[in-house]
């Protein structure tokens, strides 16, 4: 199977999904003409022309609330937001308006539309350019949130966001752009929801997705030096999350890690956990244990950097206190 | 406050001041797609002319030539406090900024409004670009139902009724001939419409309670 590094499968996924649909169309800063700042719209504009990939002014509002007007009248938008820090300025159009109108007007419409936002740490950005904010949006009912960890997932979850009734937040992780996986000429769609089981254990299960899962892996690998035999659930969909999956694994291995890149309180794991300790409780053997970043900002020193983002190690850290 | 009807392409009123500007200038955007001649009218007032998504839009929607009728209700008013003190500019200039067509009316004569909306929509559907009506007009009630507006001069209140739209229309229909028991007919029409809505309201069920999460997100097709 061909090797595809991540972006080429963002790209190609905008591709398809332009050609499927001619109500598919591409809205963000510098998207057109420059093909994004990294490059997932490359190509776009010369292949589709501009009457469907659009430039828009500096105006991170205006570009989400354009996609929602489009969206309720007949289009498909897909925004990028250059950089998620920046969807902040977007909020009122997300929170307010996408996330509310099918509810707020009686099921009269859907909202679909996508807000393609990238995320992540270890550019040495600072603060304002490396956030995971992927949990504000996880809190907000009528929103959905994807997060992949591989070039074929981002593929299938970005396609099927783009054909979902309901207004999507896609999140990228700018570490993983350059990585490089396999993805089948005709690459299919993933569904939404559905956890994938990155790898196989019986010991310990590891819940975690986007570039985490990477870092899961390194860890199980060191693990399984020490014959501890860990399962890695890449959630890939965090609202909907996979409930279920997670639960089948946690009732297989009786020990939980939850891992990610975000900030550790009141993240994506701290409901991951909530939910197990209620309904996964009879099936746990030890506590469960958080690995995420600490609650302050996004340090621009590398040094701090590399300190502040959670690594394999922590992984390995957390998974042992659950075996203590 | 939420009332929408999508059969008719009204898209909904918003409970947030000028976001319905930057759901307007999208739906611009995708009529301009389409390539049918639609376009969009949105309404909003003068206290929205403080947000920042505003101005975007207003930029955007020049910078692209899209279909859309910036309608501003210029009651003077940003909800509690007069819009002089919220507000450097006017409305003019600011549309003068961006580049687009302006029209100011006396929001109050409802045929001035009406020739002043019918120039700039069939400009408009000749060629997309947006365009900016202000109509200059008045607050009679408050900013919600209940509002005592004791911020406000008295005598500029009781001032008002001269300015009604309502009564300024009927004025002229009178001075063109309008017999008074049309005005009639039609005010008890209307009344009974009123009365018999409320009651139809006022008799409906309770929503059941799964109305609470059914439409927060479109049920799958399957």
């Amino acid at each position: 199977m061909p090797e595809t590094r991540f972006i080429r499968a963002i790209n190609q996924a905008l591709h398809d999904a332009m050609t499927a649909d001619e109500d598919v169309f591409v809205i963000g800063e510098d998207v057109a003409a420059a093909g994004g700042s990294f490059k997932a719209t490359r190509g776009l504009l010369d292949t589709f022309g501009s009457d469907r990939i659009y430039d828009a002014p500096i105006s991170e509002a205006a570009i989400a609330g354009v996609a929602v007007g489009a969206a309720i009248t007949g289009k498909r938008p897909v925004a990028e937001i250059m950089f998620m820090d920046f969807i902040t300025l977007a909020m009122d159009m997300i929170v307010n308006q996408a996330a509310k109108a099918r509810s707020m007007f009686g099921g009269q419409i859907s909202v679909p539309m996508v807000i393609r936002a990238p995320h992540g740490g270890g550019l040495n950005a600072g603060p304002q350019h490396s956030q995971c904010l992927e949990a504000w949006f996880a809190h907000v009912p009528g929103l959905k949130v994807l997060c992949p960890s591989t070039p074929a997932d981002a593929y299938g979850l970005l396609r099927a966001a783009i054909d979902d009734p309901d207004p999507v937040i896609f999140v990228e992780n700018k570490a993983l752009y350059a990585a490089k996986g396999a993805l089948p000429d005709d690459p299919p769609t993933v569904p939404i929801g559905k956890a994938a089981v990155a790898r196989a254990g019986k010991d310990v299960t590891i819940v975690t997705y986007g570039a985490a899962v990477g870092m899961a892996q390194a860890a199980a690998e060191t693990l399984s030096g020490d014959g501890i035999d860990a399962e890695i659930v890449d959630l890939r969909s965090l609202q909907p999350w996979d409930e279920a999956a997670v639960l089948d694994s946690l009732s297989k291995t009786h020990r939980l890690v939850v891992a990610h890149e975000a900030v550790q309180a009141f993240g994506i794991g701290a409901e991951i956990v909530a939910r197990m300790a209620d309904i996964g409780f009879d099936e746990l053997d030890a506590p469960i244990v958080r690995v995420g970043a600490p609650f302050a900002p996004v340090p621009f020193a590398r040094s701090l950097e590399t300190a502040y983002r959670p690594t394999d190690d922590d992984i390995v850290a957390a998974v042992r206190r659950t075996l203590e | 406050m939420h009332v929408a009807d999508f059969s008719i392409g009204m898209l909904g009123a918003n409970g947030i001041v000028g976001a319905g500007i930057p759901i307007t200038t999208g739906s611009a955007l995708a009529l301009k797609m389409q390539g049918e001649g639609h376009i969009a009218v949105v309404y909003f007032g003068d206290g929205a002319l403080a947000e920042g998504v505003v101005h975007e839009c207003f930029n955007l929607a020049s910078l692209w030539s899209l279909p859309v009728l910036f309608v501003c209700e210029n009651n003077g008013w940003s909800e509690f406090s007069p819009t002089e003190n919220q507000l450097s500019t006017s409305l003019r200039k600011i549309t003068d900024a961006f580049s687009m067509a302006y029209t100011d009316v006396d929001g109050n004569d409802v045929v001035a409004v009406g020739e002043a909306a019918d120039n700039l929509v069939t400009a408009m559907r000749g060629k997309p670009d947006p365009a900016v009506l202000e109509c200059r007009t008045t607050r009679v009630r408050g900013h919600f139902e209940g509002d005592k507006q004791d911020y406000r001069d008295a005598e500029e209140i009781s001032s008002l009724d001269a300015r009604d739209p309502l009564r300024k229309a009927r004025e002229r229909l009178t001075s063109d001939g309008v017999a008074e028991d049309w005005f009639a007919g039609q005010e008890d029409a209307v009344a009974a419409d009123i009365d018999a809505a409320t009651e139809a309201a006022l008799a409906a069920p309770e929503p059941p309670i799964g109305a609470v999460t059914a439409d927060v997100y479109t049920p799958s097709a399957a």
